[in-house]
């Protein structure tokens, strides 16, 4: 008992203090974005800004269209895992209950993937989209992530796990493979589902590089790209104000539901030992 | 008669076509353009030649003699391991402070896993502000212990380990969540066991809980280390590989090459020179630890 | 049926997200122009005001403005969007880009559209110093926008306080090291609080010092840079010394850090682009002046910035593109942009203009890129083919030598980057 006691304050000792560090940056960030410009310009530093203003906010708005921004990061990620679904439970299902020459092999390919993201094959994949025609399209975001080994992965997994018994039923009444997919696999796998859900959304919402690359223009530019525009600049500095106030727009929705699901979202990443 | 052999070739056929749309998305956006890679880097293709003409073997020679592509490795290298083994240390030994059941503990989980809900992007934009000297944060907070005028992100010997941390404050949370997760298939049993014997905690820790997690934790590793080294998010947007190419990781040097000097014949070099590497790893990490992970799941 | 919906759901997603391009409406050309400013700055939405009224005031064209980042980002872009067949009509791109572009036979020669307006008649409108970069091969490629050249800003409260003439600023490079000497100020325990001057790690600034140190900083045809001279030495000698020596300055400077450096005062002095000059007045609360950038053996500065490309893409397009650089290059809106912008007038008449003249007096900060423009040598900003992996050499060059407190390397350093710069150039020489 004795040590136990003992050990609980060496966690805190260590966890008190770590967990404030990690937050001094959002503190930042939050402290910035309600300052006027010339109150971050300057060498004096208070953590409380002399006025709240929403100035920041307005503005970060009205000079670039975030709102459009929403919408498009939005579609790009529900059109995103929506295909997934669709295409990792069918090869589950595969993978888990149908017997095949080659079976092995096969998923051996899928899971290359794991190690191979889009990140290091953008120039050939840029060729690929720009001879479909498809650049500067929110499609073209979402193509290069529609097979996702991870993915197959869990779904693989999760169909194993499930008894052969419950498919009678729906084998009974004539049902084939899609029937006993969708009737019996997916909702029995919910949670594995939920988890991957919530592992792609915010991998593909807090994505960078190839959206990047891959958009031009307003119509399919997304909230990260969006962002990081904002201070590229040819003859000046970034204006921080304006840049953190556009930060927090960016950065808010995932973050708050991250803050009230909390429980939902570490278990799905507890389990992945994998991202993406 | 033809019915049966009918539905009996289907059936054969069958599993292949589930496999399907996964399998066609999964080669024309992952096999296909590996090939292709290497099917230009056999080209010269740039602005001086904006149709292709046929090189060999040059463009691997020219990379391979470059000062600069050692450079990036290196950096690569560094800044991955670097990153890895800090956040896995740390989130293991804060993982093991958090399993102690302390009060509020769903609260430091909070506050050290939030960083992963944010984009790379948005992470490297307040660190970016953070690193200004004289005027940004961090010189103000360490100006308290009388630490000023660090060069942060100027100078070729701190860039790349600002870049560092800002990937170690990031990723942290994550490893943490997933030893906690290790730690907790670990059976009550056998560190009680332990305790009964008269081992103190650090022994417990070393002899008992570790050796459990070492596999796990090696697969993850691996995993990581692979990912890590495909990083590119905080380079673009914080140093673009300044000062003098000391934070020029792979990735960026392949934008450089082929987005921004249109040199498509050395970028898709590169890539495949990636990719084959990738490739290589992948084969040595299944044939060791893979092949268990495989049939455990 | 729920199935169904779903799937229905999808291909809607699928259907919306393809996106397919503006359609031309009637008879109006549609334009997309790709342009680099601060986006956060008022310099974006000065210019985005400025295609509005432009398509406001007629229905033959209209253009879209694209906000592409900086010149970097705006040419990868253009660039990219060019060799994945689909580039944007018209484009506001870094001039010495100019080689590059034509490598790749993305651009058209301007001739034909000039001699319309009445050939050199009209070119003679636009100041010489600009056209220079435009012209190549007998033929001008591109118009003058948003140009500029580097200048000296400078804290005239730092002066006062220094015991200098804030209306004498230094004005020879030992002036230079003096005055900046006099101006750096360190706290007790030796930590610099405010440097005497910082000149930015991009090749932009280290050639003016080149010339004005007597080198040569490439050819005519653009095939040859010269790196490893002894007027490189030179200049990066002294670099050095004010750095490490005199410690007045810093080895590695940021481009777009040190504008607001000098806005908040960590800097007494500061080389920059006139460009600059609307961020630092919105967010500086010093009294500060401009001035010309301090000479050596001669006084010669380079010109710098932006300018309208046309895109190859067919001739009604074209000549839409054209209608709209004829629009906004009228002297009135060069005026209003450079009132907006702190770039210089590219049209003489401009200078003239009340507003211009109403605005210099209010700021007389803004003349002085014009006055150097006129008084001193102007030199064509370096160009060559293969710009950009040139130009990031050279920056790489820079931050080398000078982020390192040990001069010796600079032998070594020079002659590799000789070597690099002509293996890159290697095809044209």
């Amino acid at each position: 008992m004795g040590s136990g006691t003992r050990h609980n304050i060496l966690a805190y000792v260590v966890l008190a203090p770590v967990s404030i560090l990690m937050v001094v940056p959002l503190l930042l960030l939050i402290s910035t974005a309600f300052k006027t410009l010339p109150e971050v310009m300057s060498i004096e530093f208070h953590w409380l800004p002399e006025t709240f203003r929403l100035d920041n906010f307005r503005k970060a708005m009205a000079v670039a269209p975030f709102g459009r921004y929403y919408i498009n990061t939005i579609i790009v990620v529900v059109m995103i895992l929506s295909v997934q679904i669709i295409t990792i439970s069918l090869a589950a299902y595969a993978f888990a209950r149908l017997k095949f020459r080659g079976r092995d092999i096969i998923f051996i390919f899928f899971l290359v993937q794991l190690l191979i993201p889009p990140q290091s094959i953008v120039v050939p994949n840029y060729h690929t989209i720009s001879s479909l025609r498809l650049l500067n399209t929110k499609l073209a975001i979402g193509l290069v992530y529609f097979a996702s080994a991870y993915g197959v992965f869990l779904m693989r997994q999760a169909f194993k796990a499930i008894p052969k018994e419950m498919e009678d039923s729906v084998r009974i009444d004539g049902g084939g493979g899609f029937t006993t997919i969708i009737h019996v696999f997916l909702p029995l796998a919910k949670p594995s589902l939920i988890a991957f859900a919530m592992v792609s959304i915010s991998y593909h919402w807090n994505e960078f590089f190839w959206p990047l690359i891959v958009t031009d223009t307003k119509r399919a530019r997304l909230l990260t790209v969006g962002l990081a525009l904002l201070t590229q600049a040819t003859e000046s500095s970034p204006e921080w104000s304006l840049t953190m106030a556009a930060t927090i727009i960016v950065i808010a929705p995932l973050l708050l539901s991250f803050i009230i699901f909390q429980k939902k979202f570490i278990q799905s990443f507890m389990h992945s030992g994998l991202k993406g | 008669m033809a019915g049966t052999l009918r539905s009996r070739r289907y059936e054969k056929v069958k599993p292949y076509l589930y496999l399907l749309p996964a399998f066609f998305f999964l080669f024309v956006f992952t096999y296909y353009p590996i090939f292709r890679a290497v099917y230009i880097s056999f080209f010269n293709w740039s602005t001086d030649y904006p149709v292709k003409v046929f090189n060999g073997i040059k463009n691997y020679l020219d990379v391979l003699e470059n000062k600069v592509f050692w450079q990036v490795i290196r950096n690569t290298i560094v800044y991955s391991f670097s990153t890895i083994f800090l956040s896995m240390f740390l989130g293991l030994f804060l993982a093991v402070q958090v399993n102690k059941n302390v009060r509020g503990g769903g609260v430091f989980k909070v506050a050290l896993f939030y960083p992963m809900m944010i984009p790379g992007a948005a992470a490297a934009l307040i660190w970016l502000w953070m690193y200004v000297p004289t005027y940004g944060v961090l010189d103000h907070l360490l100006a308290g212990i009388g630490l000023r005028g660090l060069p942060w992100l100027n100078s070729t010997k701190t860039a790349l380990w600002c870049i560092v941390a800002v990937g170690v404050w990031k990723h942290v949370g994550y490893y943490m969540i997933l030893f906690l997760a290790g730690l907790n298939n670990i059976p009550g049993e056998l560190d009680d066991a332990a305790r009964v014997e008269g081992a103190g905690s650090w022994t417990r820790f070393w002899r008992v809980t570790f050796p459990l997690l070492s596999s796990y934790t090696f697969f993850i590793f691996i995993i990581n280390i692979v990912d890590s080294l495909q990083s590119i998010d905080l380079v673009y947007i914080m140093t673009r590989g300044k000062p003098d190419n000391s934070t020029n990781l792979i990735v960026y040097y392949i934008y450089q090459q082929a987005f921004r000097y249109w040199n498509m014949g050395v970028g898709s070099t590169l890539t495949s020179m990636l990719t084959v590497f990738l490739l290589i790893c992948v084969v040595v990490i299944f044939s060791t630890i893979g092949r268990r992970v495989y049939y455990e799941a | 049926m729920k199935k169904f919906l779903i799937l229905l759901m999808l291909l809607a997603v699928l259907t919306y997200s393809w996106g397919g391009a503006k359609k031309e409406e009637g008879g109006t050309v549609y334009l997309r122009m790709y342009y680099p400013v601060g986006v956060a700055g008022s310099l974006a939405q000065l210019m985005d005001g400025l295609v509005e009224e432009f398509n406001d005031s007629q229905d033959e064209v209209y253009v879209e403005s694209i906000f592409a980042g900086g010149y970097m980002e705006a040419m990868d872009k253009a660039q990219t969007a060019f060799l994945a067949g689909n580039p944007p009509e018209i484009a506001v791109l870094d001039a010495p880009n100019l080689l590059t572009l034509m490598d790749i036979g993305a651009i058209i020669p301007l001739d034909d559209f000039i001699a319309e307006e009445g050939g050199d008649a009209f070119i003679g409108n636009f100041l010489e110093g600009f056209m220079k970069i435009a012209r190549f091969d007998g033929k001008i490629w591109s118009i003058p926008w948003q140009r500029s050249t580097p200048i000296m800003y400078y804290n005239k409260d730092f002066y006062r306080e220094a015991g200098l003439d804030p209306e004498k600023p230094a004005s020879t490079w030992d002036e230079l090291a003096e005055y900046a000497k006099k101006l750096t100020k360190t706290d007790a325990s030796g930590n610099v609080e405010r440097w005497g001057v910082l000149i930015p790690n991009d090749y932009w600034l280290t050639m003016p010092l080149l010339l004005q140190a007597g080198g040569v900083a490439d050819n005519e045809p653009g095939t040859y840079i010269a790196i490893d001279t002894e007027e490189m030495r030179d200049v990066y000698r002294f670099l050095h010394k004010m750095a490490y020596e005199m410690k007045v300055t810093t080895g590695v400077t940021p481009w777009s850090q040190s504008v607001s450096d000098f806005a908040t005062g960590k800097t007494a002095m500061l080389y920059h682009s006139t460009g600059a000059l609307t961020y630092i007045r919105n967010s500086t609360k010093y009294d500060f002046g401009t001035a010309f950038l301090p000479k050596y053996k001669r006084q010669v500065v380079i010109e710098g910035g932006g300018n309208f490309f046309i895109f190859k893409t067919d001739e009604r397009h074209q000549a839409a593109a054209w209608k709209m650089i004829k629009w906004m290059t009228q002297p009135e809106n060069t005026a209003k942009w450079s009132v907006g912008s702190g770039y210089i007038p590219v049209r003489k008449e401009a200078i003239d203009l009340p507003e211009y003249k109403a605005f210099t007096e209010k700021w007389p900060q803004a003349l002085v890129a014009y006055n150097q423009l006129i008084e001193s040598d102007v030199e064509r900003n370096m160009m060559t083919h293969r710009m950009q992996e040139v130009y990031d050499m050279l920056n790489v060059l820079d931050e080398k030598i000078r982020g390192s407190a040990d001069l010796s390397i600079m032998d070594q350093a020079l002659k590799e980057a000789q070597a690099e710069a002509d293996k890159i150039l290697a095809k044209w020489q």
